[in-house]
């Protein structure tokens, strides 16, 4: 028998898959990727340079809409459309929900952007446009950045209704952009150490998205070194341990 | 203390112990951020900062249409008075300037930038401190190298600085032609420098490239004869 987070998963999964929205958004991507592989007025020798800026940009673009479309429909849909009672009336603890529709996400957008990485790597390989390899770790850590976001989205779904959770997990993703931006002014404006130590806090507390950007890497054919993947998957999986434990409690506190 | 506070305390250590968890992964991660993502290993002015925060993950995709741009007016510039408008020249700065902010890694604009400041604007300074710039960002482009040096030589006439450079794009050089387009380099800021000796040296290496045995001698001969002439 299955255990409760598989069976959760694999529902979830289902439904992401039964929204129109989803293979939409990856027929609309794989096209403009595709579309972009046979522009031919670029200068000569920076066409592949574009097209892999353009793939690693409409994986990053199409990716983010298809986890905000997913999650903020995930727990937050099942309260609104009142299922939610179904589903706890049944031998389900909650931490277990929330977790199994977080690894169906996972696994859906996992899905989703590997026709788009497929056309990526092989006209990369046709092209003879650096390394393939390369390209594939950049998709990776895309994917665990969409993971974090998933775990970002949920966490808020926990309380709030599908409208604020994509609302919300907008703007932590901007804000995680942003504080390059605000540390640099901080540093600017106030050369107090509060403010120097409030700026170092910024940046180790809040997720740091940039640090899942390998596009440059992958673009000017640089290596992405497995070490720094093996230590942004473990800053992917800190997160979203840290995001999952704040939904759950919150989840559990929730009376329905 | 309560089970309901006991409760909270256990939350909160939780968390606490997460975000530490978080913290210190982010500082695993940043020992190698300079490997991997361009912005840890440039210095970037607070304009730059605030543009690439805004910008985002697509900062790579809106220099190269910014790129697109720049090819597109480069090609519209108007001719008035049998020589091309200084004004629009100048309209392309900005953008170039853009696109080195968005993506420190864009030669082609950090070539393009320092030739114009330098040949079209007559801003030398100005020209190698944008060099210098692309050189830090991309220590191994050999377009840069040879492009600064250019203007150290003909504009500047800090013949060390443009020797220096010539001979670093000689080493990164992709190919003979490069490598002998450097070495001539060499060659002639030497010359111009008055140091014949060491003009005649970089002949010598470019005799040493397959092919060009014939470019070797003549250079040798015409060092020779112009050291001889500047002598009288």
């Amino acid at each position: 028998m299955s255990s409760p987070i598989v069976v959760i998963a694999q529902q979830a999964m289902r439904e992401a898959s039964r929204r129109r929205t989803l293979p939409a958004l990856v027929i609309f991507g794989c096209g403009i990727i595709l579309s972009s592989a046979f522009l031919s007025f670029f200068q000569l020798g920076v066409e592949i340079k574009f097209f892999k800026d353009i793939a690693m940009t409409v994986i990053f673009l199409f990716g983010t809409v298809a986890t905000l479309v997913i999650v903020s429909t995930q727990l937050s849909g099942e309260i609104e459309s009142r299922t939610i009672y179904n589903v706890l009336s049944k031998p389900i603890r909650r931490w277990e929900l929330v977790v199994g529709k977080f690894a169906g996400t996972a696994v859906a957008i996992g899905l989703a952007i590997a026709p788009m990485v497929a056309i990526l790597t092989f006209f990369i390989y046709t092209d003879h446009g650096g390394s393939e390899l390369e390209a594939v770790k950049g998709a990776y850590l895309l994917w665990l950045a969409f993971t974090v976001l998933s775990a970002v989205a949920l966490g808020i779904a926990s309380v709030a209704t599908s409208t604020v959770t994509a609302a919300l997990t907008i703007l932590v993703f901007v804000v995680s952009y942003l504080k390059g931006a605000v540390t640099t002014y901080l540093d600017l404006i106030s050369a107090h150490p509060v403010v120097a130590y409030f700026g170092q806090a910024l940046y180790y507390l809040l997720p740091n998205f940039e640090n899942f950007n390998t596009r440059t890497a992958v673009v000017h054919d640089e290596l992405v070194p497995w070490a720094y993947l093996g230590r942004t998957t473990l800053y992917a999986a800190a997160l979203v341990c840290l995001f999952l434990y704040v939904g759950i409690q919150l989840f559990e506190e929730r009376e329905f | 203390m309560t089970a309901d506070s006991l409760l909270r305390l256990r939350r909160a250590t939780a968390v606490v112990a997460l975000l530490a968890c978080v913290a210190g992964s982010q500082a695993l991660v940043d020992q190698y951020r300079l490997a991997v993502n361009d912005e840890a290993g440039v210095t970037f002015s607070v304009a730059a900062v605030v543009v690439r925060s805004f910008l985002g993950e697509v900062r790579g995709l809106a220099a190269d249409f910014l790129w697109l741009r720049v090819d597109e007016y480069q090609h519209r510039r108007r001719i008035i008075g049998g020589t091309l408008l200084q004004q629009d020249d100048e309209a392309l700065m900005p953008l170039v300037r853009l696109i080195t902010w968005l993506d420190p890694h864009f030669v082609d604009a950090y070539a393009l930038g320092g030739q114009w400041l330098a040949f079209h604007f007559s801003h030398p300074q100005q020209a190698v401190a944008f060099y210098e710039e692309g050189i830090r960002n991309n220590p191994n482009d050999f377009d840069l190298h040879t492009g600064a040096a250019w203007v150290y030589w003909r504009w500047l006439h800090n013949y060390k600085r443009a020797t220096a450079l010539a001979r670093d794009a000689a080493g990164l050089a992709g190919d003979d032609l490069e490598r002998f387009q450097a070495l001539w380099l060499v060659a002639h800021i030497r010359m111009t420098a008055g140091d014949t000796a060491g003009a005649i040296r970089a002949w010598r290496e470019v005799g040493q490239i397959p092919g060009y045995d014939q470019a070797s001698k003549s250079g040798i001969a015409r060092t020779l004869a112009q050291g001889r002439g500047k002598a009288q």
